[in-house]
């Protein structure tokens, strides 16, 4: 054996390196497995191990390509490179040069999904706190979508269901394909600088999750957190969830359900204005009938007061105390009158007259009652009272009986 | 966009809460006649902004031209809404 076959080891990596390399077959190769042992280096490029059930092989992305991935790549994903394949010189380890990296397959679109909800979520992307209220009243609802389709005209005829006077200002968006998140970013924005706008929808109708994938970009979901104005978010079916429905200020089902959420049913909001205008007016009459009230009460105060109360009391009193006068005289006439009475009894009793009816008789003289013989004048005229009249007499003789003396009258004629 | 030039006013809702807590002050609370009677009235005059608010509008899609360069310029057209 010569010595001029002999190879060092970078001679014979170097040859295999070369063969490899110009294999047709084998400069460009698309390979499908799942990533692992997936390393991004400071330099920006990617290293990682492709591998299937069966094998495995290294990978490397340079950073001119790794920069160009919509995507990140990451440990699990199952993956279809595009490439060649070559051999590292220095350590002799064949390995897959990578240019493109895409998702393989359905699957693996959900796991991509998952994945994203979970990093964005746990950013607090998706925070209840952070979601924006949607104004009562829009003036103009700005909507990102395609002109074309039932979407904007679902979302217009409800809108002007529910308020005629509705404003709405369309942006025309691709809203699948390539490109169509960015034209909806773009939506986003321009729609973000139109002050009449108050709320903005994006919306696309129902589809596969491939059709719907522009709504679960990243980016969309950033741009939509960063409008100034509240997002609404509708896309596809009432099943379909994307990352903008997470990202979004309010979620609605459908394109149809937007508008609704969206814009007020406005018959309600004048019946609301027709009752706070009735309650209003309520507790304004309640505020003047409390008022009249009190009113009516100091009123009824003041004339518990009132002068002529004092005047219609005292001649009440005046009343009462003269009936009581009255009733205080008329006692004491009574009295008075049966005291006479009884005295007039007594008199008539003790009356002179009452003695003459007994028999006896009274003398007379000169209008003098004679109760004594000494009394009588001889000679003279003398009246002598009965009972029931008198007659005249003449004294003819007086006699004293007391001292012997004798005197009698003895002429007398009727 | 035609020119719906107008000043910040206040929105519905906030129009709307104003009027909710005239009421409850006035349903809760006894006031001068003088303080109710401008309670009331500025309670009415909100209604009757929010009963404005309600009739603006005119009630159309317009479609933004894509070429729009600013928001200084923004071009629309009226957009056929198939009835």
């Amino acid at each position: 054996m010569s010595e001029a076959w002999v190879l060092s080891v970078g001679q014979l990596n170097e040859y295999v390196r070369r063969t490899l390399a110009s294999d047709p077959m084998l400069m460009r190769v698309q390979l499908r497995g799942e990533i692992s042992n997936f390393k991004r280096h400071s330099s920006g490029h990617l290293y990682f191990s492709l591998k299937d059930d069966d094998a495995r092989i290294a990978c490397v992305m340079f950073k001119q390509y790794a920069f160009a991935l919509s995507m990140r790549p990451a440990d699990g994903m199952q993956v279809v490179l595009s490439g060649s394949v070559s051999l590292y010189v220095k350590d002799g380890q064949y390995q897959f040069y990578a240019t493109q990296l895409r998702v393989d397959g359905v699957g693996d679109l959900f796991s991509r999904f998952e994945m994203l909800k979970k990093r964005l979520a746990e950013e607090g992307l998706f925070d209840a706190s952070i979601k924006k209220s949607i104004p009562l009243l829009p003036r103009t609802i700005g909507v990102v979508t395609s002109p074309t389709g039932a979407v904007i005209q679902d979302i217009a005829h409800v809108s002007f269901r529910r308020n005629e006077k509705a404003d709405i200002l369309l942006y025309p968006a691709k809203v699948q394909g390539v490109g169509a998140s960015d034209e909806i970013i773009k939506g986003i924005k321009m729609l973000n600088k139109i002050s009449e706008v108050d709320v903005i929808i994006i919306a696309r109708g129902g589809g596969s999750i491939e059709d719907l994938w522009a709504f679960n970009e990243e980016k969309l979901a950033r741009a939509i957190r960063s409008s100034k104005k509240p997002v609404v978010s509708a896309v596809g079916h009432e099943t379909d969830y994307t990352i903008a429905d997470f990202a979004s200020d309010l979620r609605a089902a459908t394109p149809s359900a937007a508008a609704e959420m969206t814009v007020p049913l406005v018959s309600a909001l004048q019946d609301q204005l027709q009752a706070l205008s009735v309650r209003l007016t309520q507790s304004m009459q309640r505020q003047m009938n409390d008022k009249a009230n009190r009113v009516k009460t100091l009123r009824m105060g003041l004339n518990a007061h009132h002068p002529s109360n004092m005047l219609r009391e005292n001649a009440l009193r005046l009343t009462h105390i003269r009936s009581q006068l009255d009733r205080a005289i008329h006692g004491i006439m009574q009295q008075k009158l049966q005291a006479v009475q009884l005295q007039k009894s007594h008199l008539h009793s003790i009356s002179p007259r009452a003695v003459l009816a007994r028999g006896y008789s009274m003398v007379m003289q000169e209008d003098r009652l004679i109760s004594s013989v000494a009394q009588l004048n001889e000679k003279e005229q003398a009246t002598i009272h009965m009972h029931d009249g008198y007659a005249k007499v003449q004294i003819t003789q007086k006699v004293s009986e007391g001292n012997g003396s004798e005197e009698e009258d003895r002429s007398s004629n009727v | 966009m035609a020119a719906k030039k107008k000043t910040e006013v206040l929105t519905f809702e906030k129009s709307l809460e104003q009027v909710e807590s005239i009421i409850e002050k006035m349903e809760q609370s006894e006031m001068t006649l003088d303080d109710a009677m401008k309670a009331y009235e500025s309670g009415m005059a909100l209604c009757a902004k929010m009963e404005k608010l309600l009739e603006e509008g005119q009630g159309r899609i317009e479609m933004l031209q894509k070429q729009s360069p600013s928001k200084s310029d923004v071009q629309t057209a009226l957009f056929e809404v198939e009835s």
